[in-house]
């Protein structure tokens, strides 16, 4: 037991690090989790966008159309609106579109001569531009259409018009939504994709010192000289990193049922907590290899940052898959982490939009990049100990 | 002298691996990784890119269909209409093929996957369809002779707004990762200015109580040791931003005299707030040292928008004074200014402000280490 008990010891002065790390992505996780957990995936919602209008008509058709567009999407008041901050509330995704009534809409519009007259500031191209553009577009047109046969509009065939136009644009499509996936499911999902960036942080600047330590030339001398076969500091040495990595996931299951409840000793929970474990030992072969790799614990945590930081950006892990371009898709590939979170979206969507033979496919994958990874990191360990 | 300095700190620093992985390889890294994961985050999310449609007719719909033919011609159209029976319809939205099915039937209804701006885009249009036939029909009923002329308001090509944008600079927010990736390698200069400070202090090291003895100003050898640090960490910014903006070709301005009087600004305070915590009376280590140094330049950094974008704008919007006085933000906020104003306001405030912290942080600095005596080594 000596090995096991000096491992636990080393790892004892490393908790505070653990722990900081644990700590931080619970945290995030909880607030990310309250954030999601209010959204229903089942009804259809308009997209709401952030748009600021300023009035200076103050008419009841510029009104009208005001009350139109702040319906379905929020309104923000801007401090002031010079043109520096409204460029820095656009920039920062404050406001999607800034709207600027003139004085004088009305009487233009009654006279069509209202073309152009709106001024709308914005990122053009965009759909954010695109969808408060046409809003403002149909609810002129509309109430144009009202207004065409009538000759000297009073302010009575107006407020007449302006109903006519909303009960008409109070029409609205019946949307169905089709994507039937469990929400807590979905929930855990999102949970455990940022494991694949902590796992390696975490095995990497835990387990990988301890191995260092153990791997100095005078300790492997001193320890090659007692009584402790090798076979046994081996299995002890083993034990003990699938304690670590077992400590972990254990952190993360319970995390879950206390956030998401019994959903997870479902089968597709169950199935993401086998794709976590499998991702725990690709972590803990990394840190094995790390450890074979370098004699310098002070390298590790720049390993730490390149493998862990490299991994999650390019494998989906801080960017959804969909969102990376063809050519990163393509490359991650080669990376564990791209398994982990395909496997994971392929368990959500198991039995609709992809197969059991596919889940279990990646998973598979990801098992052979942990068995990949050890058989480099004995095979560096064993030129190491020839030479 | 001078250039034996340069010439012996430079040898010294590019043989510190953990100097140069934190300076110089982990920013181009970082860098590279955001390059690569942000490239198409904005096509995907704001971009409006035609959206492929799934259309299922169960009955004929001329009107429908002729609103569809034009929605889908031109340039850039909006849609991209697929007629399919709806066994195909649904297979091909589960395979996200189309982002969604219009059912043509007596009326006209919309199956997407889930909510986001393309299904806004796409309800949007439908939505209008089903408005403009209700807005016909009430008035053929009310006021049939007026039906021509509502048809013809409804369809000609007015546009009641005028798009402006007040900038033709980059409007990309995700470039706010690369500022701020900037902005932590100029803080990460402290690493540096830490490790120098051991070199002349008589408590730290066998070399600073060599040089403790010199009859030397503690002035010259500060700023020796800032000048000969400056130029090797100005040269590493320099290197960073050529590999981001000729290789990444991240857009960074191209205003050069104003982004490299920036880069020099903010690795001198990079340097000189690792030099000042260096000069600290504890703790004693380098370990201790570097570790506040890591912190406190992380802190920053992430302040400034480098692990979430958005929360430099909401300490923006909250106590705005922090941004004033976070190195990192107004590295980051003077990149912004630079690459989206035609005036230099903003950013000549900035580089005031950095500069001055600048001044303090190395005043202090040599008013710790200088007359420094020692009971006991």
């Amino acid at each position: 037991m000596q090995v096991f008990k000096l491992y636990f010891k080393i790892l004892k002065t490393m908790l505070g690090q653990v722990l900081m790390y644990i700590g931080i992505f619970t945290g995030i996780s909880v607030l990310l989790f309250n954030q999601q957990k209010n959204n229903d995936p089942f009804d259809y919602k308009e997209a709401s966008l952030k748009i600021s209008i300023v009035d200076n008509d103050n008419s009841a058709a510029s009104q009208a159309l005001n009350k139109n567009l702040t319906a379905s999407n929020e309104l923000i008041e801007l401090p002031d609106y010079e043109s520096d901050t409204i460029q820095d509330e656009l920039y920062n995704r404050n406001v999607s579109n800034v709207i600027i009534i003139p004085n004088g809409f009305s009487d233009a519009l009654i006279k069509n001569e209202a073309g152009d007259m709106i001024t709308v500031y914005n990122l053009p191209g965009t759909m954010m531009a695109s969808i408060v553009t046409n809003n403002i577009n149909n609810y002129i047109k509309t109430l144009r259409a009202n207004l065409v046969s009538r000759q000297n509009v009073s302010e009575a065939d107006m407020k007449e018009c302006i109903s006519l136009t909303d009960t008409a644009l109070a029409k609205k499509a019946d949307v169905e939504i089709t994507s039937h996936i469990d929400t807590k499911l979905s929930l855990i999902r999102d949970l455990y994709r940022y494991l694949a960036y902590l796992f390696i942080a975490l095995a990497v600047s835990s387990v990988s010192p301890i191995l260092v330590s153990l791997y100095k030339k005078d300790v492997n001398v001193r320890q090659n000289c007692s009584a402790i076969k090798q076979s046994s500091y081996n299995m002890q040495l083993f034990l003990s990193i699938l304690l670590t990595g077992v400590g972990f996931c254990s952190v993360f299951v319970v995390l879950a049922l206390v956030l998401a409840g019994p959903v997870i000793f479902s089968l597709k929970g169950l199935l993401y907590i086998l794709n976590m474990v499998i991702f725990m030992t690709i972590s803990l072969a990394i840190a094995f290899l790390v450890a074979n790799i370098t004699s310098t614990i002070n390298v590790l945590s720049m390993f730490a940052n390149i493998i862990g930081l490299g991994c999650s950006f390019l494998g989906g892990v801080f960017v959804p898959i969909e969102m990376l371009s063809d050519g990163v898709i393509k490359a991650a590939h080669f990376l564990p982490s791209y398994w982990y979170i395909a496997g994971n979206n392929s368990i959500l969507t198991m039995g609709t939009q992809t197969s059991v033979t596919d889940t279990f496919a990646k998973l598979g994958i990801e098992a052979l990049f942990a068995l990949a990874i050890i058989l480099v990191a004995l095979t560096i360990q064993k030129i190491k100990r020839t030479a | 002298m001078l250039f034996h300095n340069i010439k012996y700190t430079f040898l010294n620093m590019i043989r510190t691996k953990e100097v140069i992985f934190w300076s110089l390889v982990f920013p181009l890294a970082l860098a590279t990784f955001m390059y690569l994961a942000f490239g198409k985050i904005n096509e995907v999310t704001e971009n409006l890119e035609t959206i492929d449609v799934a259309v299922v007719e169960s009955v004929q719909n001329e009107m429908f269909d002729k609103i569809l033919v034009e929605v889908s011609n031109g340039e850039s159209p909006l849609l991209n209409p697929m007629k399919m029976n709806i066994q195909d319809a649904v297979s091909t939205l589960d395979s996200k093929e189309v982002d969604g099915i219009i059912h043509v039937d007596d009326t006209i209804s919309l199956s997407v996957r889930e909510n986001g701006l393309n299904a806004t885009i796409l309800s949007s249009f439908v939505d209008r369809y089903l408005q403009n036939e209700a807005t016909l029909t009430q008035i053929a009923k009310n006021n049939p002779l007026a039906l021509n002329s509502a048809i013809e308001a409804l369809s000609d090509d007015t546009s009641y707004f005028k798009e402006e944008k007040l900038t033709d600079g980059n409007t990309d927010n995700l470039s706010n990762y690369f500022y701020a990736v900037f902005a932590m390698s100029c803080l990460f200069a402290s690493f540096t200015g830490i490790s120098s400070m051991f070199s002349i202090q008589g408590n730290l090291s066998p070399l600073g109580q060599r040089r403790c003895v010199a009859p030397t100003k503690k002035l010259h050898v500060v700023l020796t040791l800032f000048l000969t640090n400056e130029i090797v960490q100005f040269a590493i910014e320099l290197i960073t931003f050529a590999y981001m903006s000729l290789v990444l070709g991240i857009d960074l301005s191209n205003k050069y005299p104003a982004l490299f009087l920036l880069l020099f600004v903010a690795s001198s305070f990079g340097l000189t707030m690792g030099m000042f915590i260096g000069s600290l009376k504890k703790p004693v280590t380098e370990g201790a040292k570097m570790g506040i140094g890591v912190a406190i330049s992380m802190a920053l950094s992430v302040m400034a928008d480098l692990c979430v974008s958005g929360l430099m704008n909401t300490i923006e919007h909250t106590v705005p004074i922090i941004n004033r006085l976070n190195p990192a933000a107004l590295i980051s906020d003077s990149f912004y200014a630079l690459n989206t104003y035609s005036d230099y306001s903003r950013y000549t405030s900035n580089m005031v402000n950095l500069s001055a912290m600048t001044l303090i942080l190395f005043t202090l600095t040599i008013l710790t280490v200088r007359r420094n005596r020692y009971a006991s080594i």
